[in-house]
């Protein structure tokens, strides 16, 4: 090779750092290892555009990439190396699958003369994606470094995102190859989203107009396509009430008019009730997952059901549908509030008012506004929103921390509530939240985790020491595994196994990673450590000692329809 | 209903890239479905490959299956028939020993009336292969089995549909058109 050719080719770690750069990508989330060193190596050399933040644990990077990508709308980017590196952060990728978040995963991997050969770290990470990801790749020439990355940015983003993983051989970091980067638009194979027929919509804005009591519920997809001035336009036009999946929350503004919560398992009262009281269920973005429709052969049988949805996989997968209307969500949502009719549904949103009435005096104002007795999680919950106005960006673990979370904090920006739904991954939180702020340095990032859910991830706390990530953490401590031990005490005759936890002195841990924190153990001084917690710009740990034995209400037992609703352990919604 | 369970063959058309069975054979297997025949080849359109699958399920199923399989990436299109929509069939082959079915003095005769035929002989062993249904190659093996099949293997099922034209090719075509 002469010398003038070798100086116009770059390596293949290079190229993987130049192809990142032209995709925008401002922040990577990564650990070294043996077989990614190559592209460590040139990570220097880039530092002026590209923060690295190095995680303690290579599921904190993908649950940070994650988190990232969450409030930014943009992949997240992860990088690992092979073998050990690679298999710690499938829980991410399974997770990032489930709630359609789009991440870049890249792994290192050993050269592709050792590949099958059983080699130090090396693990087939094509074979195990495979299942969980929407698309992967294992890159073994430099030369198809650049062709792969804009494919991986394109799918990973596009139609319903998802995580898309490069496994990149170490031979391909170091080849060398000429650079050329062509953003990919178009692959043959891959239709990411379809255009709906005029008379489709036509159908079903006709659908909508005949029905009387139509009730939209929303996910996901909303968010995802930009879609919540659409949606809000669309309800408004048609005064129609609307309920959120756990991962639609905070599309629409908590006080939207026409909000009724969040449906599901420990969601609102009013619009689980409603569900199979309305005669039209529009469902937007959201594929009905279990936690939602409760027993299936008794979700809204009463009603027609239009389902929206940008994978066709998902329509008719759970529910059979009356119309179907394969499309991004805002694109159809705007075709649909061209089409029907202004209308005033006075007496259908009145009737909401009764279960809602229920719900504030049983379930709400005990949870939140208590007088006496241990304090409350869903009370810290209110403080927090009271605190920061609505205006905070809150990250959840998984459990009654995370339900708790969902039905009282209150929104006024989408993209707010970030938690891991359709997996449910314990120890989500925490780094998820460091990927939350660092997307959004202005924006207050509260995360609310259980006292198991933080030591899943707690290894994450020293990238908030050496980042300085001002993450605001509120540890839910109640001594216990709190929701499987709820299901024990329901469900299980109240057989308490495996569930009672020794923690450690959440303070010393702080301040061992330079931290500041509280602990708050009676009502008096919550408000106070919440306010102090949001005035200081820095990390702050605050623990909370909450009720040991509190479970999340209402709550649809799982099997049970969606309007069968226990408003505490001992007492059915309607008895 | 669609809880009926059904003899379906699934025609897959992929890209040519490494690890595209593992990925369909996944979502056979996330839905619990036993692959009865399989065969992967090269369609007439280069680059593009045929992976086809017969399994019996619900219409429910296969269709799930179908839209997941076309979920993914490098899957172009999927379609699912019902034996009554294809025309198919499989190969099989026999190795029997020679000496037992020359002394038969029926072989002939029989391999007419199955519409088989030899394809290698030695004083050893024959090789019979025959192109058929199952059910066809299974009466064929029960017949040659009275001398002893010392092998017997059976392809995967291939399929052409009753429809005129190779339904990939206005897929094809309708993305061509997209690029531009």
């Amino acid at each position: 090779m002469d010398k003038d050719t070798k100086d116009n080719q770059v390596t293949g770690a290079e190229a993987l750092l130049l192809s990142l750069a032209e995709e925008g990508v401002d922040t990577i989330f990564g650990y070294p290892g043996g077989q990614v060193m190559a592209v460590y190596d040139r990570i220097p050399d880039h530092s002026d555009s590209l923060r690295h933040v190095l995680v303690r644990h290579e599921q904190g990077a993908i649950h940070a990439a994650q988190g990232y990508a969450r409030v930014k709308g943009t992949p997240g980017v992860v990088l690992v190396t092979s073998g050990p590196g690679a298999t710690n952060v499938i829980t991410g990728v399974a997770d990032a699958m489930a709630d359609s978040t789009p991440v870049v995963v890249i792994t290192g991997q050993v050269p592709a003369s050792s590949l099958g050969t059983d080699a130090f770290q090396e693990a087939d990470i094509i074979g195990l994606t495979s299942p969980i990801s929407k698309w992967n790749y294992q890159i073994r020439r430099a030369e198809d470094v650049a062709w792969a990355v804009a494919r991986a940015f394109h799918i990973a983003a596009t139609g319903r995102p998802g995580p898309v993983v490069l496994d990149f051989t170490k031979d391909a970091q170091v080849g060398l190859t000429d650079f050329h980067y062509e953003k990919c638009s178009f692959i043959r194979s891959y239709i990411p989203e379809n255009e709906v027929r005029e008379e489709v919509l036509d159908r079903a804005a006709a659908m909508i107009d005949a029905s009387e009591k139509p009730l939209v519920v929303f996910g996901h997809g909303v968010i995802i396509s930009g879609a919540e001035r659409e949606l809000a336009e669309f309800l408004e036009k048609g005064d129609i009430p609307a309920a959120s999946t756990l991962l639609g929350i905070s599309a629409l503004p908590s006080d939207f008019s026409l909000y009724e919560g969040m449906i599901g398992m420990h969601g609102n009262i009013a619009p689980n009730i409603k569900t199979n009281e309305c005669d039209l269920l529009i469902a937007v973005g959201m594929r009905f997952d279990n936690r939602v429709t409760g027993k299936i052969s008794s979700y809204a049988k009463q009603a027609k059901i239009i389902h929206i949805d940008i994978d066709a996989a998902e329509i008719g997968k759970i529910v059979p549908v009356d119309i179907a209307v394969n499309s991004d969500a805002g694109k159809a949502l705007r075709a649909l509030t061209d089409r029907i009719s202004p209308a005033k549904r006075t007496a259908w949103l009145d009737s909401f008012r009764e279960c809602r009435k229920i719900e504030q005096e049983k379930v709400i104002d005990p949870e939140t506004r208590p007088v006496s007795g241990a304090i409350k999680m869903g009370e810290v919950v209110e403080m927090v929103s009271q605190v920061t106005d609505g205006k905070a960006i809150v990250v959840t673990d998984v459990g009654q921390n995370q339900m708790m979370a969902a039905r009282y904090s209150r929104f006024r920006n989408s993209r707010s509530l970030i938690t891991s739904g359709g997996l449910g991954t314990m120890g989500f939180g925490l780094p998820a939240a460091i990927g939350a702020k660092i997307a959004a340095p202005d924006r207050a990032v509260c995360v609310f985790s259980g006292d198991g859910g933080i030591q899943m991830t707690i290894e994450e706390l020293g990238v908030v020491m050496q980042e300085r990530t001002g993450v605001k953490i509120v540890i839910l401590n109640n001594n216990w595994l709190g929701n499987v031990r709820q299901w024990q005490e329901m469900f299980f005759g109240g057989r308490y196994s495996a569930t009672r936890m020794v923690n450690p002195d959440y303070m010393m841990i702080a301040a061992a990673y330079g931290i500041a924190s509280e602990t708050v153990e009676c009502r008096e001084e919550l408000r106070g450590a919440v306010e102090r917690m949001f005035a200081d710009d820095n990390a702050r740990i605050l623990v909370v000692h909450v009720e040991e034995e509190g479970n999340v209400m209402p709550m649809i037992p799982p099997g049970e329809s969606v309007d069968r609703i226990m408003l505490s352990e001992t007492q059915w919604y309607g008895e | 209903m669609e809880d009926n369970i059904k003899r379906y063959t699934v025609v897959i058309y992929t890209e040519n890239q490494i690890g595209i069975l593992t990925q369909v054979a996944n979502i056979f297997t996330r839905h619990s479905l036993n692959i009865w025949t399989l065969d992967a080849s090269a369609s007439a359109v280069e680059g593009i490959h045929t992976i086809t699958i017969v399994t019996d399920t619900s219409l429910g199923t296969i269709r799930q299956v179908v839209r997941q399989l076309e979920k993914k990436v490098d899957v172009m299109r999927v379609f699912h028939y019902s034996d009554k929509d294809i025309i198919h069939r499989e190969l099989a082959l026999y190795k029997v020993p020679t000496g037992k079915i020359i002394a038969s003095g029926n072989i002939e005769e029989l391999l007419q009336s199955h519409n088989a035929k030899i394809i290698e002989l030695n004083n050893d062993f024959t090789v019979i292969s025959k192109v058929g249904t199952t059910d066809q190659t299974q009466k064929l093996y029960e017949s040659l089995n009275e001398f002893g099949v010392m092998q017997f293997q059976r392809s995967g099922q291939i399929t052409v549909s009753r429809e005129r034209q190779e339904p990939l090719q206005e897929y094809l075509m309708e993305r061509e058109n997209n690029k531009l």
